[in-house]
């Protein structure tokens, strides 16, 4: 007979009423177990033997089934594989009070390893934004330059223009022709002590001591 | 089996993925190592892009940093022909933008080459219209413009530039390969949008900047007085220099015909002839000063010495000379004040060819000066064994030798600065950014001395001669004592071979002031119209102009009091409301008029102080107020303690006792003025002819 075992609390329907014999018990671990007996029948031309109960009804319906159909109809109809007894443990296991121990060498190795790691990333990426980042500033240095040729070029241009307009005829010409001034006389023209007040008061004043 | 299966399934994928990774590593790693040129040059293909640098010529200030010549970028317009779809519209659109002939630009377009230019230099406004056509294969280009914003100022000092930024004339050619900085190419990387992001250090050879003797001051009066005198005399050409005697800078050097630089080709090859240093005429009676500075240095004759003039006609080797007055007993001084022919030739007999041939070799005469100018003619000198037995006569009277303007002031300015040569140059130095550059040129020369003090101390006196009482009356300063010498040289007739009496050159050279001269003045004019055209009467007046303006300008201190006219003049402007009548010559006393007038000048209105001025503003000042004593018949010892007595200072010539003096006895000077004294033997008696 075969037997298998099953981590279950309850007996499944259609086990328990005779269809196979189901073993109930505790193994020393503490484990519940059962059996349940899918029975090989013995050579008797394949008939299933009569149960302990056997009288007739189901189990003689039983009794009338060949091991395969049997197993079969118990193991839902495609079963190739020779019946095995399979036990299955039921086991219940409480972790809720491990500890997990930590290797301190492992973790140290690890630490290590990922500082290193993460200093050779923190090295490139530093790089890398190093190498943008020049290149970002290399724009700006180029256009700095250009607003600084502008600028450059334009005070040439204003150097010209300043230059132009201090060009002595054509003062000369804006001075006698518009605004009525005079070329002086070579006697009109004299050297002067600049004395407190106003300048031109003091070119009306200027005479030398003089012998009398 | 289902681990088997989820088994062979993860191996599938994985067996993809790491397919996949081959295939990617495989590519990067045949990219890399085999292709790796390749890519790199065509990145490097389209990274890089060589730009070129147009040259940029420096600047050229005058003495006083005031720019005289400037570079400013521009845009030219430029067209890639291949590029070109649409060769009609182009043309038509640029023709009508450029104002230039359509079939011009058709040619140019359809031409094979792969740049041509449409238009160089370009206007602001037809820069913008140029881009707003936007056209394709049309493209600008920034060059330099080279500008003159004083125009036609100094035109001939400064030359001028062709298109190409190359110098033509003047300063511009003679230091083009400093002035000029070389056309560059740079290499700057770009990104995808053609921006750049490293331009490269270039290390550009800056254009040098050219700071010149010039003041632009002193050269625009030298152009005004120089225009109203070719006005006035209708003269077709002429020149003025003016030049520092005691390092032979050039301050200001004009010409007529002038030219605008900025148009230079439009004017013609005549106008853009430096006529200071390349026009060659015969000096005339200016070369006396050279014949008796000969003759004084070799100690041949005195400035009392007496010659007689054979009543204005002589004659040497069969050829009859005609003096222009009839002239009789001339001292030396009368020789050169009244401009004797007669008598410079016998003094130029009395020194012999040979020694005459040598001082005027030795006063830079047949030889350029050196000059940093390009273009300077040698003049003409024949050499001595060429010298025929009237070649004397000629020459004494400045006729027979063919000289420079530029010549004759340098000659002169030996005089003035006590008998030294002196190169004349027009550039100062030439700077690179701040940094002045070595450049070896004229400037840098030492003088070389042509006569002894003494002589040069006697010629300049002689040379006030002809000023105060001679033919140069003409030129004598308000303020300023001068000494010069006219001259009136006829020239050659080209259709009859001879001398014209119509065309003359006038021309006056002097200096001053005569103790511790300033400038030196040279007036050319070329072929006055009219009479009298001689250079009394034409060159003189624009030599008192010229330095009447520039004297005090220069700060010059004034070593002549004012003439009794100009007391007068001030008087009569005086107005109404001023207070006591003055007799002609009573001086102006300005001393109650301070405290008049203590609330305006204290209030600091200048405007006030305006509306209270007398129309025509007069501020008399009678010079100095030591009288400079008569140190004739002195010694060298009593002279020299009188001066210092009375804060003069003294500088003494010769030797035994005093017989002449600068300024003369009883001018009134200021303290510290110089007094040249010069001492020699007795005067010679009357009567000694020659």
């Amino acid at each position: 007979m075969a037997t298998a075992y099953r981590w279950s609390p309850e007996i499944p329907e259609g086990l328990s009423n005779g269809r196979a014999n189901v073993a109930r018990g505790e193994t020393g671990t503490g484990r519940y177990f059962e059996q349940t007996g899918i029975p090989r029948f013995a050579r008797n031309d394949g008939k299933m033997p009569l149960s302990a109960n056997s009288g007739g009804g189901p189990s003689r319906k039983v009794a009338a089934m060949t091991t395969r159909s049997l197993r079969r109809e118990l193991m839902g109809g495609n079963c190739k594989k020779p019946a095995m007894a399979e036990f299955y443990t039921v086991k219940r296991i409480d972790n809720s009070r491990l500890v997990h121990h930590l290797e301190p060498a492992k973790m140290r190795n690890l630490f290590r390893t990922a500082a290193l790691g993460g200093i050779i990333a923190v090295f490139f990426m530093l790089y890398v934004y190093q190498h943008f980042r020049c290149i970002d500033m290399s724009f700006q240095l180029e256009d700095l330059k250009g607003k600084q040729t502008q600028a450059a070029e334009l005070n040439g241009k204003l150097k010209l223009e300043i230059a132009t307009l201090r060009d002595p005829r054509r003062i000369d010409v804006i001075a006698q022709h518009e605004l009525g001034f005079k070329r002086p006389e070579a006697n009109q023209v004299r050297e002067y002590v600049n004395l407190d007040g106003a300048q031109v008061a003091a070119l009306q004043y200027t005479r030398l001591n003089r012998a009398p | 089996m289902e681990q088997e299966k989820v088994h062979v399934r993860l191996l599938i994928i994985a067996g993809v993925a790491l397919f996949w990774m081959a295939g990617i590593f495989g590519r990067v790693a045949y990219l890399q190592l085999f292709l790796h040129s390749e890519y790199l040059a065509r990145a490097a293909k389209q990274q890089r892009k060589r730009i070129d640098i147009a040259p940029k010529r420096g600047v050229i200030y005058d003495r006083n940093m005031r720019p005289l010549a400037m570079s400013i970028p521009v845009q030219s317009a430029f067209a890639v022909p291949s590029e070109v779809k649409d060769v009609g519209m182009a043309t038509r659109l640029l023709a009508g933008v450029l104002g230039i002939p359509a079939e011009e630009i058709r040619q140019e377009l359809e031409s094979e080459n792969t740049f041509v230019w449409i238009k160089r230099k370009l206007a602001p406004d037809k820069v913008e219209a140029v881009q707003s056509l936007n056209l394709k294969g049309i493209y600008l280009q920034e060059e330099n413009q080279r500008y003159y914003p004083k125009r036609d100022m100094a035109a001939h000092v400064l030359g001028f530039v062709n298109i190409d930024e190359k110098g033509m004339g003047g300063v511009e050619e003679r230091y083009d390969d400093l002035i000029r900085s070389k056309a560059e190419k740079v290499v700057v990387m770009t990104d995808g949008r053609q921006r750049w992001y490293d331009g490269g250090e270039t290390l550009r050879d800056r254009g040098a900047n050219a700071v010149l003797t010039l003041d632009e001051r002193i050269q625009y009066i030298v152009e005004r007085e120089l225009a109203a005198a070719i006005e006035k005399r209708h003269a077709p050409a002429g020149s003025v220099i003016v030049q520092d005697p005691n390092s032979g800078a050039i301050l200001a050097m004009a010409n007529w015909p002038r030219f605008n630089p900025n148009a230079a080709t439009d004017s013609p090859d005549e106008a853009r002839m430096n006529r200071a240093i390349s026009a060659i005429y015969e000096p005339g009676s200016t070369f006396k000063l050279i014949t008796l500075a000969a003759a004084f240095d070799q100690g041949l004759i005195r400035a009392d010495e007496v010659f007689d003039c054979e009543n204005g006609a002589v004659t040497v080797a069969g050829h009859l000379i005609h003096d222009h007055k009839r002239y009789g007993l001339l001292t030396v001084a009368d020789i050169l004040a009244n401009s004797s022919d007669v008598g410079a030739i016998k003094i130029a007999l009395r020194l012999g060819s040979p020694k005459f041939f040598d001082y005027i070799k030795g006063f830079g005469f047949g030889t350029p000066t050196g000059v940093d100018l390009p273009g300077e003619s040698r003049g003409l000198l024949h050499r001595l064994d060429h010298w025929g037995s009237y070649s004397i006569a000629s020459v004494s009277m400045g006729q027979e030798v063919g000289v420079t303007p530029l010549q004759v002031v340098t000659a002169v300015s030996a005089v003035a600065n006590g008998g030294l040569l002196y190169k004349p140059y027009v550039v100062q130095q030439m700077m690179r950014g701040n940094q002045a550059l070595g450049v070896e040129g004229p400037g840098t020369d030492p003088p070389r001395r042509v006569v002894r003090p003494e002589t040069a101390a006697t010629l300049r006196r002689l040379m006030e001669g002809v000023i105060l009482h001679g033919t140069g009356k003409a030129a004598r300063l308000d303020g300023w004592t001068a000494a010069g010498k006219t001259g009136t040289a006829q020239k050659i007739d080209p259709a009859t071979g001879r001398y014209s009496p119509k065309n003359v050159i006038a021309s006056f050279a002097g200096f001053a002031p005569i103790n511790n001269p300033a400038v030196t003045i040279l007036v050319t004019i070329d072929s006055p119209a009219g009479f009298p055209h001689d250079g009394a009467t034409v060159a003189a007046p624009v030599f008192k102009r010229i330095a009447e303006q520039v004297l005090p300008y220069l700060d010059v201190a004034r070593d002549v009091p004012s003439s009794p006219q100009l007391l007068q003049t001030a008087y009569s402007a005086k107005t109404e409301d001023d207070e006591a009548p003055s007799d002609d010559l009573a001086p102006i006393d300005f001393s109650a008029q301070p405290e008049d007038r203590e609330e305006s000048v204290k209030a600091n209105s200048t405007q006030t102080t305006l509306q209270k001025l007398p129309e025509v503003m007069m501020a008399v000042d009678e010079g100095g107020d030591i009288a400079v004593p008569d140190f004739t018949g002195n010694t060298m010892r009593e002279v020299t303690e009188n001066c210092l007595k009375l804060g003069l200072n003294p500088v003494l010539v010769g030797s035994y006792l005093a017989i002449q003096q600068v300024p003369a006895a009883g001018a009134k000077v200021r303290r510290g003025t110089k007094v040249t004294v010069q001492f020699g033997s007795e005067p010679a008696r009357a009567g000694k002819t020659h």
